[in-house]
């Protein structure tokens, strides 16, 4: 829940500070063109010339991991958009219409939650052309269905109360019950869904190019570079996995940091004082 | 009991019921006809006339629905049909895989027990202590490890480095001869989760210590010891169990990945081949099979779960408990 000393998180928001600044600003932080081609510089360990070096075709792995964070950046962030507005407004039509309705749509949750979510994403990837749109798309619709189910949780216990009672017996329509008092009610959970939902993405994204069926191999992404690397890895250009993969770790463990601390914060359970009790008690 | 079991049971159906469906429209929807599927290039050569002799033979003109149930019998008898890119029967192509998979799966299980339970529970015991922090840090360390990033690292170091391991393959020699290739694909898929289920324990392990009961066993002087195996811990395990089950569905996936780095030959890594190969029928059967087994395990954790724990019974027949 929550992790009291905050320095883990504040590192965190500085390290996603920066990694932004990067990426935005990535075609003046990069000395090369992510995607020129130098024969003569080919797999270059680190040097003074490519602090962290060259990749089978010469390129430039720092200029290309720049590159790569703008991608898992915005595949992150747009995924996650999708799929919490999806999740929302499913769930929240399940939850309040109720009944027959709510039993189907949980069912097809069910259905579709049943499915290995990177099965889902392999086959639904075979319908489309790759690229960033596709796998941002193939990534929401097989994230929305968690999203649907916990908001369709609160909603359900978020009716029970007086006060929505009392605005549908005022007259109140049901878009003015759902948007003035149910979802700024469901904020809390909607952050924390958020939060995790990026760092599932930029995994999910990652994934998808490591296995080839994601972003194409000529844009630089975290996970298409790891792709590339396996080839030359066994040949001990370690500086082709370690890099990315620092990448992708750092940013998702950042995010999960986050993640947990808003959850302690926004969740307003008094457990914290409970357990405090027990350690008195008991384990003195 | 019986009512809840039987209660479960037919949501469970009906789940698998809309998935078949969700799957049936899927095939549909991809690109392609499927005689053209069967009968491949020589497609292209045939008349109108025979054409629609052989979607007739199919059943292509018939009506959604009735298609559906034509297909539904179909693979409920074991017919998925020819894959395309072997020639061979899909039911053989996949049923080759399925003991690979189940033994890669089956050990990760292991290891992730083996792992997760007492940081769980000393964590959530202790919750703010630095022992907790350290904890907290390494699941969500563990979390954040891409599996191919680590299967890839791993067999750098204990393969390339050391020449310890084997990198690929399954080995032969019944378990004693495929223990060291297992050890690295079965560790890379336990430590993604490992992290989630720390995490897991601890919150229902420290959920559980502040509820009054505890309190209660606390004045009647009862040692710490017994509350904790014998209260705290039997408490925190039905969560844990659910969790297991559900965490199914995404173990299947991570074998998709770590079955295709390490060139294990099991359901994962085909599933990615037949996509790759265009190879429909296999790839619908595999994600058939996996849905199925993924609804039927958490149909067996609920009844489980609902032997241990009563509460959830009454809660199923939708009294307040």
């Amino acid at each position: 829940m929550r992790i009291k000393s905050p320095w883990t998180v504040k590192a965190s928001f500085m390290y996603l500070f920066i990694l932004i600044l990067l990426s935005v600003a990535a075609p003046v932080a990069s000395f090369y063109d992510p995607q020129a081609v130098d024969m003569g510089h080919v797999l270059q360990p680190p040097d003074q010339d490519h602090p962290l070096g060259t990749d089978e075709l010469g390129r430039d792995n720092w200029s290309r991991l720049l590159y790569g964070g703008r991608v898992s950046i915005l595949a992150g962030t747009s995924a996650m958009v999708v799929s919490i507005v999806v999740g929302f407004l499913y769930g929240a039509a399940s939850g309040f219409i109720g009944g027959v309705f709510d039993r189907i749509l949980m069912r097809v949750v069910d259905a579709l939650l049943s499915i290995p979510g990177l099965l889902l994403m392999i086959g639904l990837q075979l319908l489309f052309k790759p690229g960033l749109l596709s796998v941002i798309f193939v990534i929401s619709f097989t994230s929305w269905m968690i999203v649907a189910r916990l908001i369709r949780t609160e909603i359900l216990s978020l009716k029970q109360n007086v006060f929505i009672q009392a605005s549908t017996v005022l007259g109140a329509s049901a878009s003015h019950l759902l948007f003035r008092h149910l979802l700024p009610r469901c904020w809390p959970t909607i952050i924390v869904l958020a939060v995790s939902g990026i760092s599932h993405a930029i995994l999910a994204e990652a994934t998808l190019s490591f296995l080839g069926i994601g972003i194409p191999p000529h844009e630089p992404s975290w996970g298409n570079m790891l792709m590339g690397a396996q080839g030359f890895l066994l040949g001990g250009a370690w500086w082709l996995a370690v890099f990315p993969g620092i990448c992708i770790i750092s940013t998702v463990l950042s995010i999960l940091f986050i993640g947990d601390w808003l959850h302690g914060r926004l969740t307003p359970y008094d457990m914290q004082t409970e357990v405090r009790g027990w350690k008195r008690i008991v384990w003195k | 009991m019986v009512l809840f079991a039987l209660k479960r049971l037919w949501e469970a159906c009906l789940v698998l019921f809309i998935g078949s469906i969700c799957c049936f429209l899927f095939i549909r929807m991809l690109p392609g006809d499927p005689a053209a599927a069967i009968y491949g290039g020589q497609y292209q050569k045939l008349s109108d006339a025979e054409r629609m002799r052989i979607s007739e033979n199919l059943g292509l003109n018939e009506p959604l629905p009735a298609q559906y149930i034509n297909w539904l019998t179909n693979a409920v008898q074991g017919e998925w049909g020819i894959s395309s890119s072997t020639g061979e029967d899909v039911s053989e192509v996949i049923g080759r895989t399925i003991q690979p998979t189940f033994l890669l799966l089956f050990s990760s299980q292991l290891l992730i027990f083996l792992f997760s339970v007492l940081p769980g529970i000393v964590s959530g015991l202790r919750r703010g202590s630095i022992m907790d922090h350290m904890v907290t840090v390494c699941s969500f360390m563990f979390m954040s490890i891409p599996s191919f990033w680590l299967a890839m690292i791993l067999m750098l170091f204990f393969s390339v480095y050391l020449g310890l391991l084997p990198t690929a393959g399954m080995g032969t020699g019944g378990f004693v001869g495929q223990l060291p290739y297992l050890i690295m694909p079965a560790f890379v898929l336990a430590v993604s989760h490992v992290g989630y289920y720390i995490r897991l324990l601890r919150n229902h392990v420290s959920v559980v210590t502040g509820q009054p009961f505890i309190m209660a066993l606390q004045a009647r002087g009862i040692s710490n010891r017994v509350i904790l195996w014998k209260h705290i811990v039997p408490h925190a395990s039905v969560p844990f169990l659910s969790y297991a089950g559900a965490s199914l569905a995404s173990a299947l996936a991570g074998t998709v990945v770590v079955e295709t780095i390490f060139s294990w030959p099991g359901l994962g890594r085909l599933t990615l081949k037949s996509a790759m190969e265009h190879d429909y029928s296999v790839l619908m059967a595999a994600i058939l099979l996996s849905m199925t087994a993924v609804i039927l395990t958490n149909l067996l954790i609920d009844l489980i779960s609902a032997a241990i724990d009563p509460r959830l019974r009454s809660q199923m027949r939708g009294e307040k408990s």
